[in-house]
């Protein structure tokens, strides 16, 4: 045998090996962007949307039917219109999508369901499963809110204003269904999406209790019932906590706005982003108080987590979008929306862990398309949050992270303590993210997201390829290195100016095992 | 060596039990906040109400509605909104697969009337289980505060509907399908055969479930279940078996800090208390486990494997009446051991005659027959207990308490998950069953591999 004949099985394995661990394996990523920026609503069923759709908490109900003339309240208010109400509209305006008027004024019948009016992305050709690995997450800006919950003409048996006149703008985010409630498909009237969550902001009114402190604008979600967020309790990124209730906007309640024009109440023409994510097991709900970083808003321009949920679905999604009203006699439930968007951090994150005498490395690099949001940030899970500052020093000295730029060379970058704030090219954010109620302690580890020019995420076209981290061993009492879990994340942070930012929230690396000749292939990501 | 092995195995068993017994006979308030104001849309204070919830003459009695406007109030404040008064107990509980939790409960003369009215517009008897919650006290904790994980049961009745429907909320409203109860050899069996709408509680048709019944909730620490037993005295004029059939189930993702609350709600005000009411009368809630904790080993031998199930039973567990074998067929169970195959309780295990029908089942017998359940195929090895007086359940009294099971070998007999549980068949009465539901059966090298290598791996 001639020893060219006995390298070839060598040489296949190396190779193979090489390609294994060299090479992330090719996968998917999401991306969905709705601009409306479109010149009426029939051309939004070409985009994927389904137009005009009666979905509302309680299920599906089309109430044009019962619509008949009938003055229910006595005193003119209904069938007709009543004072300024209008009976539920979509429509583009300036490139926005938006909705007016309510979904219910019809009868008092109705009372108690929740009628609404959506727009649904998916003729069944959109729908998105969330996994640990490749998260979902959609988010939109509310450009104008009018969500006045009640009209001067309230039904007249029902003395006044009170908590049961209520409406909302919402954001759904459901398990499509293969027949889902639509008349189309015959359905009953109340047919409801199994899995779902409704993220909400509420117009209420309220009597005999009647001040305007409780009768502002608040929001919450709907599973099966309503749960209201406690708005006091945002978290930032970096973990610090927001008072969303603050004076600010000119409104002293923040976004708890006054809605309620018999009560002093306005539009709201403040911009406001709503953010779902889902990765497979817990939904997040987030609220972008300032999303234009206007100079007037006092808030931070970033996504805020209000919520986490674990549910078991997570295939199928879709989103759905507009108004919402549980009786007839709520004044308008008014909105502008506009970019509706998910974007991917990428098309699938990797890490490859080696150990050292004195250290554990980790590796990561991932595939990427042009519509990822690319790697800015990583996360890695604490044993538990350090003490003391002195503890914190210790780990900035005892962590070292490189770029490996395309041609192979490394640059070593600087930590510093960034709690979050910005920090240049050439330099590591270490932050300490504290413990949600679904995810324990983390640290931050944030490549500079400066400007949309002046950057390090890696990303389809950035000159950098790889991370690559050192753990020193003595961190190992405080920084979970056995469990192996490790994501990946592109977030908006209000120090920076960076865009192209991911709606998807953390997205888990997969580890990358070379191939053995024992037979411990590969392990591909879930 | 060995048998300081066993010991230390047994010491840590008893070390490893959270067990739970409680009965409540309603013959004072001690253990519960009678009237809490609360329903699915949160703690809700109407402020004019004709609802009643007490604990007097040993029951637990609720009639009127939690929301009215009859009485002069006209308050239709939370018109649309489900508002509700429960009696929740003060205890807190916990669940797990080894450790499940469950209760029953008597319930009695259940009338759901609803007027006609809105279409959205419900009466509702509710039993719920939640996740404490540290900000709902009593009555002047923060309105529309929630319970953020809570389930219930609920037999509700719609917008003058004949009929009432049954189901669990979480999140959402989900009816149980009663044609297809579930009975606990895994037959179906209708829940609405017997005159044709037995639940039926709408007064417009004078109908009136008048019982008693018993429900029980269990929860394994992952998934909730319901079960009804409609005939729990073997009343010879009812159809039904005395057993609990199971009419749902529910995933949940909340598993400690576990409060019980029975109540009523409603969510529309008008239409008059004389057409619209929840009365129910409850009594006799029982939480009883099978074992204080059960574990297992197998070893394997040269023709079978044994299947070793070494129980902790104090006085007030129900004891082992049943071994549930996940995976497992019939035909694979070659031989069963314990106390009474001699029918003797003399510490000596001594094996049972194996029949695979109910009519050849009898004293000294083990009835080994196959279910199916949620897809896989399960095998269940049931002790003879037709009366009190004449069973072989293995109980605290029991001087051995080891199951032996001998099944075929395999590769890999540690794929069969292990349950043992205690509850009615038809035909038996009057027992000491356990309201909890399965428990599963831990294998016992999580004690230590040592200890384990050192007790099936030798010779015995």
């Amino acid at each position: 045998m001639r020893k060219l004949d006995l390298l070839f099985p060598a040489l296949k394995i190396i190779t193979l090996t090489l390609a294994l661990v060299l090479t992330p394996l090719s996968l998917y990523s999401y991306y969905f962007y709705e601009d409306f920026e479109v010149s009426d609503m029939s051309e939004m069923a070409a985009r994927g949307w389904w137009t005009n759709y009666r979905y509302g908490k309680t299920g599906y109900f089309r109430l044009d039917a019962y619509i008949d003339g009938d003055d229910e309240g006595g005193n003119g208010c209904w069938d007709s219109g009543g004072e300024d109400q209008s009976y539920t509209s979509h429509f583009i305006s300036n490139g926005m999508f938006s909705v007016r008027g309510t979904p219910n004024y019809v009868r008092n019948t109705w009372s108690g369901v929740w009628a609404g009016n959506l727009i649904k992305l998916s003729n069944h050709q959109n729908r998105y499963d969330a996994s640990a690995t490749q998260p979902v997450g959609f988010q939109v800006i509310r450009e104008y809110a009018m969500l006045d919950g009640v009209t001067s003409c309230k039904y007249g048996g029902g003395g006044g204003a009170s908590e049961r006149q209520q409406g909302d703008i919402v954001l759904w985010l459901v398990k499509d269904e293969a027949n889902p409630p639509y008349e189309a498909n015959n359905a009953t009237p109340g047919a409801a999406y199994a899995q779902a969550i409704g993220f909400w902001e509420k117009g209420m009114a309220r009597e005999p209790n009647y001040s305007a402190a409780n009768s502002r604008g608040s929001f919450g979600y709907y599973v099966g019932s309503d749960f209201r967020l406690d708005l006091t309790d945002a978290s930032r990124p970096a973990g610090a906590n927001v008072d969303l209730t603050a004076n600010t906007m000119g409104s002293p309640t923040g976004l708890r706005w006054l809605y309620n024009d018999e009560r002093g109440g306005a539009a709201n023409n403040n911009a406001l982003g709503m953010r779902i994510t889902h990765d497979g097991r817990v939904i997040r709900l987030f609220i972008n108080p300032n999303p234009k970083s206007d100079a007037a808003n006092a808030f931070p321009n970033e996504w805020l987590l209000m919520k986490e949920l674990t549910v078991n679905w997570s295939q199928d999604l879709t989103i759905m979008l507009g108004h919402e009203v549980i009786r007839f006699d709520q004044e308008r439930m008014d909105a502008n929306f506009d970019d509706v968007l998910l974007r991917s951090v990428s098309s699938g994150a990797f890490f490859q862990k080696e150990n050292f005498a004195d250290k554990t490395r980790y590796a990561i690099k991932a595939n990427f398309q042009e519509t990822d949001a690319g790697i800015a940030e990583i996360r890695l899970p604490l044993k538990r949050k350090p003490e003391t500052q002195a503890e914190m020093q210790a780990i900035k000295k005892l962590i070292a992270v490189q770029l490996l730029n395309k041609n192979g060379k490394n640059e070593a970058l600087k930590i510093l303590q960034a709690g979050g704030k910005s920090v240049l090219p050439g330099q590591i954010g270490m932050t300490i993210i504290p413990a949600s109620k679904l995810s324990g302690p983390q640290i931050s580890l944030r490549l500079s997201q400066k400007s949309d020019t002046k950057n390090q995420v890696i990303d389809k076209t950035s000159p950098y390829k790889k991370i690559i981290i050192d753990i020193d061993k003595r961190l190992e009492k405080v920084l979970d290195v056995e469990n192996e879990v490790l994501h990946v994340l592109n977030e908006k942070y209000d120090s920076d100016k960076y865009t192209k930012t991911a709606t998807t929230g953390p997205q888990l690396a997969s580890p990358v095992v070379p191939y053995s000749l024992a037979g411990n292939a590969l392990r591909l990501p879930q | 060596m060995r048998y300081l092995l066993g010991a230390f195995l047994l010491f840590s068993l008893a070390s490893l039990q959270a067990n739970d017994y409680l009965y409540e006979d309603f013959s004072t308030s001690t253990r519960w906040f009678v009237d809490l104001k609360y329903g699915l849309d949160g703690l809700l204070f109407p402020g004019n109400d004709s609802g009643n919830i007490a604990i007097s003459g040993g029951n637990l009695n609720m009639d009127g509605r939690p929301q009215t406007t009859d009485g002069g109030g006209g308050n239709w404040d939370f018109n649309s909104f489900f508002v509700g008064r429960v009696a929740r107990m003060n205890n807190t509980f916990s669940a797990s697969p080894t450790q499940p939790f469950g209760f029953t409960v008597q319930v009695s003369d259940v009338r759901i009337n609803c007027y006609d009215g809105p279409y959205w517009n419900f009466t509702v008897n509710s039993i719920w289980l939640v996740e404490q919650e540290a900000d709902i006290v009593d009555n002047n904790s923060t309105e529309w505060s929630r319970y953020e994980n809570a389930v219930f049961f609920y037999q509700r009745t719609r917008d003058n509907d004949t009929t009432s429907t049954t189901g669990v909320f979480n999140n959402g409203w989900n009816d149980f399908d009663l044609s297809q109860a579930e009975r606990p050899n895994g037959e179906s069996m209708s829940l609405e055969q017997t005159g044709g709408n037995y639940f039926s509680m709408n007064d417009l048709v004078s109908q009136t479930m008048t019982g008693p019944w018993y429900f029980k909730l269990t929860h394994d620490g992952s998934t909730v279940r319901f079960y009804m037993n409609v005939n729990p005295n073997s009343d010879s004029g009812n159809d039904y078996p005395n057993e609990f059939l199971k009419v749902g189930e529910t995933t949940v993702f909340y598993s400690n800090n576990l409060q019980i609350m029975i109540g009523q709600q409603n969510n529309v005000p008008g239409g008059g208390d004389a057409n619209s009411y929840v009365e129910a009368i409850y009594d006799d809630l029982l939480i009883r486990s099978v074992t204080s904790g059960t574990g297992y080993y197998f070893k394997g031998r040269e023709s079978f494997d044994e299947l070793r199930i070494i129980p902790t039973i104090n006085s007030r567990d129900a004891g082992i009446a049943e071994v549930v074998l996940r995976n497992k067929r019939p035909k694979e169970i070659l031989a069963v051991f314990n106390e009474y195959g001699d029918q003797l309780n003399d510490g000596e295990l001594a094996e049972l005659k194996l029949v695979h029908s109910e009519a050849q089942f009898a004293a000294g017998t083990a009835f080994v027959f196959e279910r199916m359940n949620a897809g896989k195929t399960e095998t269940l090895v049931r002790f003879y207990k037709p009366t009190p007086a004449k069973q072989e359940v293995i109980q605290a009294k029991t001087r051995n308490k080891n199951i032996i099971i001998h099944t075929k070998k395999t590769l890999s007999p540690h794929r069969s998950s292990i349950y043992v549980d205690n509850q009615p068949y038809a035909g038996e009465i009057n027992h000491q069953w356990a309201t909890v539901g399965r428990e599963k059966v831990y294998p016992m090298e999580i004690l230590g591999p040592n200890a384990i290598t050192g007790f099936i791996g030798g010779q015995q």
